[in-house]
């Protein structure tokens, strides 16, 4: 693959230099004297398959963050991988996000072979835009994407094409039951929960909070010129650890998941919250209980919300959902990534009995996040300060 | 929302607030709706202290179970009510609805329940009845002529309501409860669509245990029906829709029925008098004391209706049953006397000053896109801080306690108190801002000062009040703004009345404005300059973006808000207002008046215009029907094209352009407006070869995002016309793309 004439800079090589390894991938550590040189291989799909429970939404929060950071972003692609993402983005939705950023310049080997219609950006833009989702899992992954910077903010299965407004939350919940149709849950007949409505009316809430809170920055102008939001489902398989006095020394077993990931590009919970940019010198324990008062209304009232209409997501129900699909979440905006697991065989701490002391006696998640690193811990670590927002919910699929 | 939610009000003591059923339909409703939607309920409506659930298809007990065992309670605070309505055997033969409460819960643990006061069920039902519009007037020249013999102006529709499950089944499990609960051989109804309330009892007679059987149900279309009606039995149900006379019912007796068997949804007492009805659901009449209903109905009789003496035309009733038209048009005109005096007064204060400006996007709802720069106005215009200052004197209660600041910092007010020469009242005074309210110190019988800039959220100021009816018991609260901004007359005087009503009636604390201003809120769905930037984004992202749009493009991405560079150039550069303008007084520092300004008063005139010209000021009798300048199936509301025609200067259409709801400017299903809007943005081509057509590009604009429709072969025309003028390409592509 020949290098765009002016290139400089080691390339990121996608998915492999964006993975969470020993030592964490840092957005900025991915440019290279301002310019953000990306290589797409035509093994990108052996190389994705091979990786077990990759978050390619933070890969793409990371990337878009470090696109902001540079003031050059090229995209170098093998004519292989090119031909299929140009024909095909919205089922790789890291490749499809490297196709919406605005500035980004596309060179691939193929480009002198006298072929280059396939490679039609504004084509494969078009692609993404009026993509529908397939529904009961024809595909493996899939992403709807907001190209707000491209006026493409509007795809079809989330806002109406006619009134252009977002679908009201019926709608969404509606496209997330079909997209999960065919598939059967867990038994939990004790909470009387519908699983996949209660997983829909979180993905329907996580969604509206990225069209109030991911596309405008504190003074209401787009967010830049790679403002982008997005739905991302994905299929895969979830790591469950062995059960608790199993005494054959099984290291586990994989059971097929679910992911439905919600990211934005916007200025992130504490900036939304507080209407107040996000520093170095902010206090992390302060990000942190915003972050949790975003998710939560009472979780802590000695902060003042500046959001005249409050719409915290409601971490208590989201955790009770979580906990009756046995699945996990996963969040990293600004600082902070946290997580809560309520995957069989996983230590949950942070849990309390059932707060009404009139209704039968249960064991419930406290409204609380625990940290990534520390693990267990509802103690924040600092990680790189990163762009907006995103959100992974994992279950398993039985 | 999962659930529908209807509203009432209800008195206890002095304290007023509303009372919300919340009815579901869901068979897997789960703690993750009710949460859900207590949250919504409680954003949009602060003041609801009471929340009934009814969850018709389901037991009370699984209810009860689906709302404890989940979190859905802890999203309610201790002043919050959480019931269930029960429907239960009550005195010998007959039903009765009760609430059991579910929050807070008692320390006893004990679900204890209450009846539910019939004013509550029928203020719900009426609320059933607004929303559907059940109540259909005729149109000037026309009447009615029902089928009970009479004639009258108005009905009542049913049917309207009749469009979910959640609507039918609030309406059978009411009904159901105005029977004696007793198994029905036969149920009938009195029109068709009443069939779904009939199956809807039926099923939850069998969930709550009444009925074992599902009775056969048979429709006997109204009057005209009764005497083909089979032999009655004493056991035989009857549902009837609506009545304005009774006479229905009374009929029934007369040929068997039980008067406890036939029960009427809805009555409209009427002039005449209305003592057919037997068990009625909701007694639509208005009574003083009565927060909801209508006044009575005037039925007359063929021979004395003073209608037909007036050769109304007499429209014939077949049950509920009536023809479809076309839609009519509704001109919404814009003329002299549509900006109201104060209005005027207003603008003259507040233009020129730069500090009028436009909210290119918004992450709020329902709020004015216009945006007040009062530190601004304060600065530059005498008589704002004039006002202001007079009504802060007036109206600041004495003594006084605490100041709470609703957008100003602390130090904005300090330093506005000390230039305002305000130290004497409130110097020194404890100042909070309002979100901090919430860990402030009670003061019994105190006094606060609610101290607001520029007033558009009328929801954050209804929360404060809430808050502040703790924090200050038996207190004197005072609100006093700047400005305050209200879309109606009756939406200014709720929240009048809201802030100002208390335990000693309607005067208990005082709420006075600087200024009002009568202003629409934001469109929901994306606005004119959002719109426009997706638009040109687009071109943008596909290579078409001509040059002439890169620098307002980049504009448009770089603009929060903006009181200048709002609208597109016209030929001769920025669009300025002209001379001799009817809503300004042109003759002073013309200069100086901003796009901002134009927008901002052009939004005035088109929300006094939807308003019938109703001011800020008038008296509640001066309003209009609230359906008067909506969209409806019956018709269709669209700014009269006399409007761009009359006021030719480019800067004003620009701002009705972008001020106007798209649905105003769709005349694409109406031939001869269509036609007008089309004449005249053909002028404005053939003017741009002599130098005038300044508004040409927002026109091109408007059609080119679609705010504006006209019917497709005017488009062509349009299209058609561009290319033998010598505009522009840019403007061309825009003509074009909607073609």
């Amino acid at each position: 693959m020949p290098p765009s004439p002016d290139t400089k800079g080691k390339p990121v090589r996608l998915p492999q230099d964006l993975l969470l390894g020993k030592v964490p991938v840092r957005a900025r550590d991915l440019c290279d004297e301002g310019m953000l040189r990306v290589r797409v291989t035509d093994d990108y799909e052996a190389l994705v398959a091979a990786i077990s429970g990759w978050s390619e939404v933070l890969a793409i929060q990371t990337l878009l963050t470090a696109a902001k950071l540079a003031d050059r972003v090229v995209v170098e692609w093998q004519a292989g991988i090119a031909r299929k993402a140009f024909a095909s983005p919205p089922i790789f939705p890291l490749l499809a996000v490297l196709l919406v950023l605005r500035d980004a310049e596309h060179v691939h080997d193929a480009a002198n072979d006298g072929d280059g219609r396939q490679f039609d950006l504004a084509s494969a833009r078009s692609a993404i835009h009026s993509h529908v989702l397939s529904k009961g899992f024809f595909v493996d992954s899939q992403i709807v994407l907001c190209a707000d910077s491209l006026g493409k903010s509007t795809p079809h299965d989330l806002y109406d094409p006619k009134t252009r407004r977002l679908r009201n939350r019926a709608d969404i919940e509606t496209v997330v039951l079909d997209l999960l149709a065919g598939h059967q849950y867990r038994a939990d007949h004790e909470y009387g929960l519908s699983k996949p409505k209660a997983l829909a009316i979180i993905v329907a809430e996580l969604f509206e909070n990225t069209h109030l809170h991911g596309r405008l920055d504190l003074d209401l102008r787009p967010v830049g010129p790679n403002s982008v939001r997005g739905l991302v489902i994905k299929r895969m398989e979830l790591k469950v650890p062995p059960r608790m006095g199993t005494k054959d020394g099984s290291a586990g077993r994989s059971v097929a998941a679910l992911e439905l990931s919600i990211f934005d590009a916007g200025v992130g919970y504490f900036s939304s919250f507080t209407r107040e940019g996000l520093g170095p010198t902010t206090d992390l324990r302060h990000e942190w209980k915003v972050l949790h008062n975003c998710l939560e209304r009472h979780y802590n009232p000695e902060l003042p919300d500046q959001r005249s209409s409050h719409r915290g997501m409601g971490l208590n129900e989201v955790l009770r959902s979580l906990q009756s699909l046995g699945g996990s979440l996963e969040i990293r905006t600004g600082r902070l990534f946290a997580y809560r697991s309520f995957v069989e065989g996983e230590l949950q701490p942070q849990m309390q009995i059932n707060p009404s002391e009139w209704t039968p006696v249960h064991i419930w998640p406290k409204p609380v996040l625990l940290d990534t690193a520390k693990r267990y811990v509802a103690q924040p670590t600092e990680h790189e300060q990163l762009i907006g927002s995103s959100v992974r919910i994992l279950v398993p699929l039985e | 929302m999962h659930g529908l939610a209807l509203f009432t009000r209800f008195r206890e003591g002095s304290f007023e607030g509303n009372v919300c059923l919340l009815v579901y339909d869901l068979p897997d409703l789960s703690g993750a709706h009710l949460s859900s939607d207590f949250r919504d309920l409680l954003d949009q409506h602060p003041n609801t202290p009471r929340i009934c659930l009814l969850a018709p298809f389901h037991s009370v007990e699984a209810i009860r179970r689906i709302a404890t065992h989940s979190t859905a309670l802890q999203r309610l605070d201790k002043a919050v009510t959480l019931d269930v309505a029960t429907l239960h055997a009550s005195d010998p033969g007959k039903l009765a609805v009760s609430t059991t409460s579910l929050h807070p819960t008692l320390t006893t643990g004990e679900y204890r329940p209450a009846t539910l006061n019939k004013e509550i069920i029928e203020g719900w039902m009426a609320d059933l009845f607004r929303l559907h519009r059940g109540l259909v007037s005729a149109p000037p020249g026309v009447h009615f002529g029902k089928g009970s013999q009479r004639h009258a102006d108005r009905f009542l529709r049913t049917s309207n309501l009749l469009l979910s499950s959640k609507a039918c089944a609030v309406c059978a499990y009411f009904a159901l409860a105005a029977t004696s609960g007793r198994q029905p051989r036969r149920l009938f109804v009195d029109t068709a669509p009443l069939l779904s309330v009939a199956l809807m009892m039926q099923r939850i007679a069998a969930v709550h245990g009444f009925w074992e059987v599902a009775p056969p149900s048979d429709s006997f279309s109204s009057y005209g029906g009764v005497d083909q009606l089979p032999l009655i039995s004493k056991d035989d149900l009857f549902l009837i829709s609506a009545s304005t006379s009774g006479g229905l019912a009374k009929k029934l007796v007369e040929v068997g029925a039980q008067p406890a068997s036939v029960v009427t949804l809805y009555l409209l007492e009427s002039t005449e008098g209305s003592e057919g009805a037997h068990q009625v659901v909701c007694d639509l009449t208005y009574r003083p004391g009565r927060t909801f209903g209508y006044s009575k109905i005037e039925n007359y009789r063929p021979e004395a209706c003073p209608m037909c003496r007036r050769a109304s035309f007499l429209a014939r009733l077949e049950g509920d049953q009536f023809l479809l038209q076309k839609r009519a048009v509704k001109r919404l005109r814009i003329v002299k006397t549509t900006q109201t005096e104060d209005a005027r007064k207003l603008f003259e204060v507040f233009s020129r000053h730069g500090a009028l400006g436009v909210r290119l996007r918004d992450q709020q709802i329902r709020q004015p896109e216009i945006d007040f720069d009062l530190q601004r106005l304060l600065k530059t215009a005498p008589e704002v801080k004039e006002q202001f200052v007079r009504v802060i004197r007036r109206f600041a209660p004495a003594p006084l306690d605490a100041v709470v600041l609703v957008g100003w910092s602390l130090q904005a007010f300090h330093s506005f108190v000390k230039e305002a020469g305000l130290e004497r009242q409130l110097g020194g005074i404890k100042a909070v801002v309002a979100h901090d309210l919430g860990w402030m110190e009670p003061v019994e019988g105190g006094g606060v000062l609610v101290f607001v800039g520029v007033l558009n959220d009328h929801a954050a100021l209804r929360q404060i009040n809430a808050q502040l009816r703790t924090i200050v018991p038996g207190g004197c609260v005072g609100y006093v703004s700047a400005v305050t901004v209200a879309e109606s007359r009756k939406h200014l005087a709720d929240l009048r009345v809201f802030l100002q009503f208390g335990e000693h009636g309607p005067e208990t604390f005082i709420f006075r404005s600087a200024f009002e201003v009568m202003l629409p809120p934001r469109p929901e769905g994306f606005g004119a300059w959002e719109l426009e930037a997706e638009y040109l984004m687009q071109l943008r992202s596909d290579g078409k973006l001509p040059t002439e749009m890169v620098e307002r493009l980049a504009w448009l991405e770089a603009t929060g808000t903006s009181a200048s560079d709002l609208f597109l150039n016209g030929k001769s550069g920025q669009l300025r207002l002209a001379r001799d303008f009817a809503f300004l007084d042109t003759t002073q520092a013309l200069d100086s008046v901003t796009q901002g300004d134009v927008f901002a008063l052009v939004s005035n005139l088109l929300a006094s215009a939807r308003n019938d010209g109703v001011s800020l000021r008038a008296t509640s009798q001066a309003d209009s029907p609230a359906a008067l300048w909506s969209q409806s199936v019956y018709g269709q509301t669209l700014l009269c094209p006399s409007v761009f025609r009359l006021f030719n200067d480019a800067v004003l259409r620009a701002a009705f352009l972008r001020a106007a709801h798209r649905t105003e400017l769709d005349y694409s299903s109406d031939l001869e407006t269509s036609q007008e809007v089309a004449d005249v943005v053909v002028a404005e081509l053939q003017a741009w070869l002599h130098g005038k057509g300044d508004a040409l590009p927002e026109f091109a604009l408007a059609l080119a995002t679609s705010r504006l429709r006209l019917v497709d072969h005017h488009v062509a025309n349009l299209v058609e016309v561009a290319r033998t003028c010598e505009v522009p390409d840019y403007i061309k592509l825009m003509l074009a793309s909607r073609s």
